[in-house]
């Protein structure tokens, strides 16, 4: 018991070490402005139905099947990115093997964002809902 | 037993972050709630910029709990409201959150365009689409949050209502109508806030319907959700708290006297120097054009941004200089393609848009508390004291409020010695204990807000000042004048020119111990520019010499904000004023033997601030007024 006392004593240190942790300022907004404050350094999951859009555009992508790509798109940015996905001479396949790598980035109810890695170099894309749980790419 | 004690504090460390992390967008369960939070905390913390020295402002300390009624059962269509008891500051916090309640109906009545793009100010993006489940209300947000025209009569919760409840509450001598109507009047502040923080949300000013509430079948209406509002991290909203705000808005939020004008030139503000991810245009690589139809705005436009092409993103620097990210435009399957707002851009255009809401809703509160000035007129031998409290007249409240109700009273050790009751503007009652020389204080108590008055020091006499007119015209002294760049320099034998209206509503006066100030406050000059005067001048014990004159300016306009003072000390009489004249009602019935002091300054005609003309007579057979004048 007592030895439970002082593990939870420890774990109340770590808390407060981390709240204290995370309310230093490194520098105030006015001396450097350009360094927004963000928010922290969050986890976050990955529910079933985003991580289904997340299988059928690795599906899409890796079948170089641009259709079906289109598919996963909601229905107000596709005439943005249809010609984009139609011109494209980057191989969709390496986009899909990226996305299988993917780190999310955000997460709430309604949008999500990720970060896919091609070459090094870091992109993002967007996946939203409007409010019904059905998930669609608004962004890649 | 070390590594369980370091696995302890690791999980502690890793705990605190997963509460942390949980993320809460721009909605009206946590966002909106927890911008009125901190709104508030931002006046208390500032309450001296925002409000008269004799205002407390206190709204998160104020602990007594307020029935009334509230949103228990949220819902898309329907709502359930009940009875509860909360504190002023969670009933500002529950009004951010019941704006949004019903939230279908809320959804489409939180727009406000400020340029009619689409030829009005309500939503009309996705218009044809929502029309076919929900009926266009044809309502902008503002009419709807204001209340000032019969676009806002349905919402019971509005500005003109919530005005009317605070009237209610300040006028009713009972305990009980007070504290109902006070609870009413700061669920509807907190519902005003929401379309403040509302004002401050790109998409509510570009016509750009987002995404219904989470768990709505029929979300897909209102189309996809947006970036900003979700991405935006409100847990840290706390610490915009010292950012600055836009100086052109912050100098428009620090001199308007309507709360309307204030949300209106928030939204133009929003919507002519922020983006939505479907509304951006202009030219960037290539010709962009905005994905709504409707959402080709004039301004900000891609081709005003600066771009740097080594990490693919839009800048653009504010006149605070801050340097913001507002779109990127990087991909994989493109060379640049149509740009867009990530997180990275979300929490960089923070850095404008939360201080942006803190101020205007700061300022927003700063217009919804009614103003008063308390004054102990007399304290007679047998302790009676008598007391005035005068409603000043704003363009909020423009109606005169004859507050009734309890007035505390204060000794000069911050001790209540008693409670008396005022009605209908006046205070009287008798604390038997007060000896001469003791000094007192009455306080107005008001949920979350107290208001004092001066200190009276027993056996003395205190005069209000009625229609007071100062004009000191070629005073010649020696004066320091003081720059806002902190240069001063001391003119021998200058001059001072000074005037302030008479009987003006914003021109607050009082004379206690010798001293007579008079300020008045942020009026518009002819030149567009917008003004505060001060003028403090110390008399001696014997009323004959001026000590101390200190007059300061503030002047807010296009450049900014630029501030003097002049002091002037020990002003000899060999100096001369040619006209200083005021007027002055006694708290005593038409006793000319109160005025002694004045009385002699007449006296002493010939010496500087000469005091000629001197007249007096009764008004209405009651208040002594005397005016008192050299032109």
């Amino acid at each position: 018991m007592k030895n439970q006392y002082h593990s939870f004593k420890l774990f109340v240190v770590g808390f407060l070490l981390a709240a204290g942790l995370n309310h230093i300022p490194s520098c105030s907004n006015n001396e450097s402005p350009t360094q927004p404050i963000d928010g922290n350094p969050a986890e976050y999951s990955e529910t079933q139905s985003m991580k289904n859009l997340s299988d059928s555009l690795i599906s899409a992508f890796k079948s170089e099947n641009k259709e079906k790509v289109m598919n996963c798109f909601n229905e107000e940015f596709k005439n943005t990115y249809q010609p984009i996905i139609n011109n494209t001479t980057k191989s969709l396949s390496a986009f899909g093997t990226a996305l299988e790598m993917r780190k999310l980035t955000f997460a709430n109810s309604l949008y999500a964002e990720y970060e896919l890695t091609i070459d090094g170099i870091i992109y993002t894309i967007a996946y939203a809902n409007s409010g019904d749980s059905k998930w669609q790419l608004v962004r890649l | 037993m070390k590594t369980k004690n370091i696995i302890a504090v690791i999980l502690g460390f890793i705990f605190y972050y997963i509460l942390d992390g949980i993320i809460f967008p721009w909605g009206n369960v946590y966002a909106h709630p927890t911008f009125n939070e901190v709104i508030v905390k931002f006046i208390e913390l500032n309450s001296s910029k925002y409000f008269p020295s004799q205002y407390s402002i206190k709204f998160s300390q104020d602990a007594v709990k307020y029935k009334g009624e509230a949103v228990t059962s949220p819902g898309y269509m329907e709502i359930g409201e009940s009875e509860v008891d909360y504190t002023i500051l969670e009933w500002i916090k529950h009004g951010g959150f019941s704006a949004d309640e019903p939230e279908i109906p809320a959804s489409v009545r939180h727009f406000y365009d400020p340029i009619m793009l689409s030829g009005s100010k309500y939503l009309t993006n996705r218009g044809t689409f929502i029309e076919q489940y929900y009926p266009n209300p044809q309502i902008n947000a503002i009419d709807w949050a204001i209340g000032d025209n019969p676009k806002g009569e349905d919402n019971n919760w509005t500005l003109q209502k919530g005005k009317q409840f605070l009237k209610i509450a300040l006028e009713s001598a009972d305990e009980n109508t007070k504290k109902e109507n006070a609870a009413k009047a700061f669920r509807c502040l907190g519902e005003v806030l929401h379309n403040t923080g509302d004002m401050g949300c790109p998409p509510h000013t570009r016509n750009d319907s987002h995404a219904a509430p989470f768990g709505y079948t029929f979300g897909f209406i209102f189309g996809s959700p947006d970036p900003t509002e979700e991405l935006l991290n409100v847990n840290s909203i706390a610490i915009y708290m010292d950012a600055d705000p836009d100086p052109a808005l912050k100098s428009f939020c620090d001199n308007a006297t309507t709360i309307r004008s204030i949300n209106e030139k928030f939204a133009e503000y929003t919507n002519a120097n922020f983006f939505t991810t479907q509304t951006i245009n202009g030219f960037g690589n290539s010709l962009i054009k905005p994905i709504n139809e409707d959402g080709n705005y004039p301004k900000p436009l891609v081709n005003d941004l600066e771009y740097d092409s080594d990490d693919y993103i839009y800048y653009k620097v504010f006149p605070n200089q801050y340097k913001i990210k507002m779109l990127k435009d990087r991909y994989y399957f493109v060379f640049r393609g149509y740009p867009y707002i990530d997180k990275e851009c979300v929490s960089s255009q923070a850095n404008i848009l939360v201080p942006n809401i803190i101020y205007a809703g700061a300022n927003v509160i700063r217009l919804f508390i009614p103003k008063f000035q308390i004054t102990i007129s007399s304290v007679s031998s047998e302790g009676e004291i008598k007391g005035t409290v005068k409603h000043l007249q704003t363009s909020e409240f423009n109606s005169i409020i004859q507050y009734s109700g309890k007035i505390e009273i204060y000794n000069s050790n911050s001790s209540k010695i008693s409670t008396l009751e005022c009605s209908s503007g006046n205070f009287s009652g008798t604390i038997s204990t007060l000896k001469t020389d003791d000094e007192i204080y009455a306080v107005l108590p008001f949920p979350g807000v107290n208001v004092r008055s001066n200190i009276f020091k027993v056996g003395s006499i205190n005069y209000n000042i009625i229609g007071c007119s100062i004009t000191l015209r070629n005073l010649t002294a020696d004066f320091k004048q003081a720059y806002p760049n902190g240069y001063s320099e001391t003119i021998k034998d200058g001059s001072l020119s000074m005037g302030f209206p008479k009987d003006d509503p914003n021109a607050s006066v009082s004379f206690l111990n010798g001293t007579l100030i008079q300020e008045y406050s942020n009026y518009q000059h002819t030149d567009g520019q917008f003004y505060t005067e001060k003028i403090t001048i110390k008399f001696d014990g014997t009323m004959e010499n001026i000590t101390s004159l200190i007059a300061s300016w503030k002047r807010t306009g296009n450049f900014g904000t630029y501030e003097n003072r002049i002091t002037a000390l020990n002003i000899p009489r060999d100096k001369t004023v040619s006209s200083l004249r005021y007027g002055f009602s006694g708290s005593n019935l038409c006793d000319v033997s109160k005025i002694v002091s004045l009385y002699k300054l007449e006296d002493y005609g010939s010496y500087t601030y000469s005091l000629i003309d001197q007249t007096w007579k009764c008004k209405d057979n009651s208040d002594l007024v005397i005016y008192i004048s050299t032109q």
